[in-house]
């Protein structure tokens, strides 16, 4: 019966294949058509060159809609696999339809729409002999991570006919038979046999069942994936969205002034396997014409760690001596493959503003001021004017290529340039260039217990590019006259040339005692983590004119050693923190004196774990100097002596009395004594005790004073502050409702009323709502009062 | 003969007199110039662009009467040592105006010529700016050769830099609103000290960008030569409050060839003292459930809400931000069950 | 008639010998997935060795798992998984007969959750608790189990509980339900209240995730268990 069935299908199928015409599909071959095994279609094609797209329609016994899978066009064959599940006996049917590039359509077999039969695939039950090999794992299409990597067959159910030792594995058509572990019943292939090998891929693994006489007696596939643990978790779910829409409306009353702000925020992020979009963007009705931009917008593209790119606004962190916070609007990228990797940020850091013209003045009645520049005197009828300088247009470009993931080791080298664009704006002052270079080191041993970092950066600034690179009449000029520059005027031609490429070279170029360390910044570091110590070991040097456009506040002409230690006791219980630092400038001796900086600071904190306050008490003393006489009558006025003490105590105590009573005590005091001209003198004490009372999981209480004793130039300023509040919020967090009422009385008035709400209006949509109303006695109420909205995607 | 002496020296003096009280040259510098651009020294016809650094007007009689100039540059690198002929230049023959430093070589009035001590010059190189003082002497003549006026002027070069710190507040205290000691080290050379504050709005945001924002709430306020304020005194442009985050920086104004330049401090951040902050309910959880792991320090901001949800960041294994929402539903998760815990570490800044 | 007696007899004795010492199976179970900490004995008498993907018990194989840990195994019979639990101990054991697989599971405290395929005619599972043997033909839920007493919360399917000292004390549960059975032999049964379906599907939770907070002060990382 069987064998009649056999050759029944079989005529079914040949049948079926001869009796198509098609002037695109020859024939179509049919592989593993059996019951819960994914089934291979494979068609044979010619005048590939008109074929734009085959699908293929099919649909299983009993269903009544078909479905459609792109068949995957490949030389002259289009392949496609039906899966596993769908996989039903005793027949599938099914169609090609082929797109032609035409915009035509054909079928195979020809004239499906106009009522022709699609072919039948027969479906064979499994047979009961591969029904007794248990394919364990992997599961039919399963996920699985590298280090869960498992195919194993269990023969416990297996026939005595069947040779378990003649087992064939082929995993994507490779045999992996000589990696299996056969032991008794089982076949396992782990990781560990598989080898040191990428494993991330798609699979599928077919396994061959033979008997003891050789024969073959079945086949068993599984189609799985491999992936990292990272893209394991990502699949979880393989397109995740996530977005959120903020707008603020607020309204700010300060001494009668209004300013009423609007800000919408818009942030999508999604995820699709391993890869990350985010689309980011927030207006502001601050964004100005004569400000930099306070609009911001980017849209990024992430993978992992490995790959990052970005348009728009973005913050790139180099190596904090070059580039560290500053906002790049344009392109910002960074590639990391471990061995290898490079960041890079391109982009515009300043807007150009166009300065302001106040006035005019002719050649005789100018006079000598910063403000007052040469101007275009056919435009403004006059030679010199009076202006408010605007802010050149001001173009950034940084890279850094890096070798070592960081984990233990890192070298990166870093280079950037910047420059004003001169012709931006017409009332600007001094355009200015800067290149810097830099290589940065990470080394860590034993597991992070010993770091080592280090970096170190040379900068070269032009203070004003206005008139160009020098040429070469300027150079003679310059080296023939003054000859007791003692330079060579060619051998500046030549430096010129070379570094033009880099940098405009004028008079404005400097440094010009590289070899002074002028430029140079540096700093190092070491972290040893032993017997409970922390300790970190920095020194530092900048070079009086080290600047970096891409860092703005970098503290420069200094040098010195920072030291800190910190130290667990009694079971993390008690801490000891110490520190030391001392610094000085004048590393070129482009000063008259050299000021000395010292800070001495030391804190310890006592954490019981019991029935016993936290308690923090700090100490730190910094003492600034410099070589100027207080009584010298020509310099006395620059002399720096001062000297700041301050202490502090924090306690914290939690109190059970009904409810728990979060209760924290706090005390500072602070003595500065300047000897100088000015008198900086200034001392305060502060004391303060605030107490938090939950008086159930929803209500929150708050309760505190402050006291203050300030003397500053000479004069006294005491005064009280109490406050009360507390915070209320809804079961599920569906309303949260806080407020607070804190005078101030003394020789500081100021009452602060503040209302906040926030309410789910949905689960994914809050509105809150604050109002602040601060009243200083005899001057003025000023207001803060705001609507958001804030909704969740 | 003795009294036609007296006679012609009177006669000479009063001449004298009154050539000068007729023709006369006036040196003027930018006050308070405390630093300057070797560039802006280079003594060269035709090199243009050079910032100006002083004035002379000039007054004869007649106006624009034909005079030359001979100039002389004096140095005294520092306190203890005495003024060097650094070096000398003589211009061409012109007709007397006002002029500025940079039209010297740069304009009718040429630089004939100029010598100099090429060592001085070479540790001025070395130095890559002016440093001491400096003795500027210039002598008007007429066309042939009859001294008119003279003027003299010395210009202390300090070289401020941008080595100053803000010594109070400490990066992240915590301080009562009516008390905000914001102290710095001097600069010597900074003619005024200027201050910003500004609200940082998150802790994602940089220093820069907060202290970049339109609506400080301290707008570069002038303190003079001071250097403490308490800024709780200082005019605002918005009203500050308990809670917030606040940038703070400090401007030292110095005086250059050619510019105002603004030396920054490295930025602050302080916090100011609230009472308002009742724990986030969310982090107290959060807190409870992880304490055994979390840092006491840590806990204890948590706890006395001085770390708000908004100071945090949530992400997934992969990087993507946790909505508000799906941390809660985490958290209701951990907390029913805390065994879902399997690893956990906190590592420190 | 003493011949027969005799003979009668030694059948017997070789019958009861026979069926006390039917032979054990050879690999009953494989562990699929290990979450950290996972110790395994392969055999009875194994040394006890640290569990990886791929390792497979044979009769008297155990698996302990530490704090944090858990660990999946499959059953090479019929594909049955096993989700062991933290701090749990599981004993494994399969006897053949006739042409039957029965497998048993000894554990001696921990929380197992349990997918067990329907079983053929001639095989058999069973839970063997300090307090309970439970028989299962084909049922997913999760065990509890102390030295004291046993909770058994299943989701669907069926199984016989008898108490291990008192086998008159029984009872069939049946999906949704839970029942609580000491070592006195008390049983009670009751449906599953929300609480227990929680149990049921927190215990499901194989696969690890990471929560990132990012503090001013640091980062914290917790890896957690989830669907």
């Amino acid at each position: 019966m069987k064998k009649f069935l056999m050759i029944l299908i079989y005529f079914v199928l040949v049948t079926n294949s001869i009796a198509q015409i098609s002037n695109f599909v020859s024939n179509v071959k049919i592989e593993n058509a059996i019951e819960g095994e994914s089934l291979k279609l494979t068609a044979e094609l010619y005048n590939i060159e008109n074929i734009y797209r085959i699908e293929i329609v099919y649909k299983t016994f009993g269903e009544s809609e078909y479905k459609n899978l792109e068949m995957v066009i490949s030389g002259t064959q289009a392949t496609v696999s039906i899966p596993s599940e769908e996989t039903i006996p005793p027949f599938i049917e099914y169609y090609l339809l082929i797109q032609l590039k035409d915009g035509s359509k054909q079928t195979y077999p020809l004239e499906i729409e106009q009522g022709a039969s699609p072919i039948q695939i027969a479906i064979s039950s499994k047979s009961e002999k591969s029904n007794q090999v248990i394919v364990l794992s992997p599961e039919e299409n399963e996920v699985m991570t590298e280090d869960d990597f498992l195919i194993s067959l269990s023969f416990v159910r297996a026939s005595d006919i069947i040779d378990i030792t003649r087992t064939k594995i082929f995993l994507n058509g490779i045999d992996i038979s000589s990696k299996a572990i056969v032991d008794q019943e089982l076949i396992t292939i782990t990781r560990e046999q598989i080898g040191d090998i990428n494993l991330e891929n798609d699979y599928k693994v077919e396994i061959k069942i033979y008997d003891k006489n050789g024969n073959f007696v079945s086949t068993l596939s599984r189609n799985f994936k491999v992936v990292s643990q990272q893209v394991a978790r990502a699949m979880e779910s393989e397109f995740k969205y996530m977005g959120l829409i903020k707008a603020e409306a607020r309204n700010e009353n300060t001494n009668s002034n209004q300013i009423f702000y609007k800000n919408i925020l818009a942030d999508f992020n999604s995820s699709f396997y391993e890869w990350q979009l985010n689309a980011n963007a927030y207006f502001t009705s601050e964004e100005k014409d004569n400000l930099q931009p306070f609009n911001r917008y980017s849209l990024s593209i992430q993978n992992g760690d490995l790959l990052s790119l970005k348009i728009g606004d973005a913050f790139p962190r180099f190596p904090n001596l070059i580039l560290d916070g500053k906002r790049v609007r344009g392109f910002t990228g960074e590639l990391n493959l471990g061995f290898f990797n490079i960041q890079t940020s391109y982009g515009e850091i300043n807007r150009k503003i166009e300065g302001k013209l106040l006035q005019t003045y002719s050649a005789n009645d100018v006079q000598l001021a910063n403000d007052i520049i040469s101007i275009n005197q056919s435009k403004y009828n006059a030679p010199f004017g009076k202006v408010i300088f605007g802010s050149f247009n001001r173009q950034l470009f940084a890279i850094r290529p890096s070798f070592g993931s960081g984990e233990n080791f890192q070298l990166g080298f870093s280079y950037l340039h910047s420059i004003d664009d001169k012709n931006s704006i017409e009332f600007g002052t001094r355009p200015k260039e800067n290149v810097v270079i830099g290589s940065d080191l990470k080394l860590s041993f034993d597991n992070n217990n010993i770091l080592l970092t280090s970096q170190a950066a040379v900068s070269v600034i032009n203070k004003d590019i206005s008139t160009g690179t020098l040429n070469d009449a300027q150079i003679d000029s310059i080296f023939t006259t003054n000859k007791d520059l003692n330079i060579n005027a060619s051998d500046v031609k030549k430096i010129r040339d070379l570094i033009d490429k880099f940098i405009t070279v004028n008079q404005y170029l400097g440094p010009w005692n590289p070899q002074k360390l002028s430029s140079l910044g540096a700093e190092s570091s070491l972290t040893l983590n032993y017997f409970n110590n922390n300790i970190k070991a920095t020194y530092i040097y900048r070079g009086n004119d080290y600047q970096s456009f891409g860092q703005s506040y970098l503290r420069t002409d200094i040098k010195g050693i920072n030291l800190i230690d910190r130290i667990r006791m009694l079971d993390n219980k008690l801490f000891l923190s110490v520190g030391y630092e001392s610094l000085k400038d004048n590393l070129q001796n482009t000063k008259l004196t050299t000021t000395q900086f010292n800070t001495i600071s030391a804190s310890i904190s006592y954490f019981p774990r019991m029935n016993f306050p936290n308690i923090t008490i700090g100490y730190s003393n910094n003492h600034n100097k410099n070589g100027f006489d207080l009584n010298d009558i020509q310099f006395g006025k620059y002399a720096i002596d001062e000297t700041t003490n301050r202490i502090s105590l924090i306690a914290t105590y939690d109190v059970f009395y009904l409810v728990k009573h979060s209760t924290s005590f706090t005390f500072s005091n602070s003595v500065r004594k300047v000897k100088s001209f000015q008198n900086g003198d200034s001392k305060y004490s502060n004391i303060s005790f605030n107490v938090s009372s939950y008086w159930n999981k929803n209500l929150v209480s708050t309760f505190g004073l402050i006291y203050n004793n300030l003397e500053y130039y000479g004069y006294p300023f005491n005064y009280f502050t109490f406050s009360i509040g507390g915070k209320y919020t809804l079961p599920e967090n569906k309303l949260s409702l806080s407020g607070n009422i804190s005078p101030s009385f003394g020789d500081f008035k100021r009452q602060t009323f503040e209302l906040l709400v926030s309410y789910n209006l949905l689960e994914n949509f809050v509105i809150s709502f604050q109002a602040r109303v601060f009243r200083i006695p005899d001057k003025s109420t000023n207001s803060i009062v705001g609507l958001i909205t804030r909704l969740n995607i | 003969m003795k009294r036609f002496s007296i006679f012609f020296v009177s006669i000479y003096f009063l001449f004298s007199f009154s050539i000068k009280s007729q023709n006369s040259i006036q040196l003027v510098t930018i006050g308070n110039l405390s630093s300057i651009d070797i560039g802006s020294i280079i003594l060269s016809n035709s090199l243009e662009g050079q910032s100006r650094f002083f004035q002379l007007i000039m007054i004869t009689q007649p106006i624009g009467r034909k005079v030359y100039l001979i100039g002389r540059l004096d140095w005294k690198p520092d306190l203890n040592s005495s003024f060097n002929n650094l070096a000398n230049f003589k211009t061409n023959i012109f007709n007397a105006r006002n002029i500025f430093s940079d039209e010297l070589g740069n304009s009718d009035i040429k630089l004939d010529n100029i010598n100099g001590d090429k060592e001085y010059f070479k540790q001025i190189f070395e130095l890559n700016k002016p440093k001491g003082i400096f003795g500027i002497s210039i002598q008007m003549f007429s066309e042939n050769g009859e001294f008119l006026d003279d003027d003299y002027q010395e210009i202390t070069f300090l070289n401020p830099t941008q080595t100053f710190s803000i010594t109070q507040p400490n990066y992240n205290e915590e301080v009562d609103i009516g008390n905000v000691i914001c102290s710095w080290s001097s600069v010597a050379g900074a003619t005024s000290y200027k201050i910003k504050a500004c609200v940082l709005e998150n802790e994602s945001q940089s220093l820069e960008e907060a202290l970049n924002s339109t609506n400080p709430i301290i707008n570069n306020y002038d303190v003079g030569l001071g250097t403490l304020v308490n800024l709780s005194d200082v005019p605002k442009s918005r009203e500050w409050y308990g809670g917030q985050k606040i940038v703070v920086v400090v401007y030292a104004i110095v005086n250059e060839s050619g510019s105002i330049s603004e030396l920054k401090s490295e930025p602050v951040v302080f916090k100011l003292k609230s009472f308002n902050n009742p724990p986030d309910i969310n982090l107290v959880r959060f807190a409870n459930i992880f304490s055994s792991i979390i840092p006491d320090e840590l806990l204890k901001k948590i706890t006395n809400g001085s770390l708000q949800l908004d100071q945090i960041d949530i992400k997934d294994e992969n990087g993507n931000k946790i909505s508000l929402d799906e941390l809660n539903k985490i958290l209701n998760m951990l907390e029913a069950n805390p065994n879902l815990i399997i690893n956990y570490s906190f590592k420190q800044k | 008639m003493k011949i027969f007696l005799v003979i009668f007899l030694i059948v017997v004795f070789a019958l009861n010998t026979s069926a006390k010492n039917f032979p054990s199976s050879n690999q009953i179970a494989l562990i699929k997935k290990i979450v950290k900490e996972v110790h395994v004995k392969k055999t009875a008498d194994a040394q006890i060795e640290n569990a990886k993907v791929g390792v497979s018990l044979s009769d008297g194989g155990q698996v302990i798992t530490k704090s944090k840990s858990l660990a999946i195994i499959i059953l090479t019979k019929d594909k049955s998984l096993l989700t062991v639990r933290e701090n749990s101990i599981l004993n494994i054991y399969q006897r053949k007969e006739g042409r039957g697989l029965n497998t048993s599971t000894n554990i001696e405290k921990g929380v197992i959750t349990f997918k067990v395929e329907k079983q053929n005619v001639e095989d058999g599972f069973e839970f063997v608790t300090p307090s309970a043997v439970a028989s299962i033909r084909g049922t997913s839920g999760v065990l509890d189990v102390d030295s004291t007493e046993t909770d058994i919360l299943l989701e669907e399917g069926e199984v016989f509980v008898q108490s291990k000292f008192d086998p008159s004390k029984n009872a069939t549960l049946n999906g949704g339900k839970k029942l609580v059975i000491n070592v006195d032999g008390n049983i009670e049964i009751q449906d599953l209240d929300e609480n227990d379906k929680k149990k049921i599907d927190d215990a499901k939770k194989t696969n690890t995730k990471k929560l990132n907070i990012i503090t001013p002060y640091g980062i914290l990382e917790i890896e957690y268990l989830t669907n």
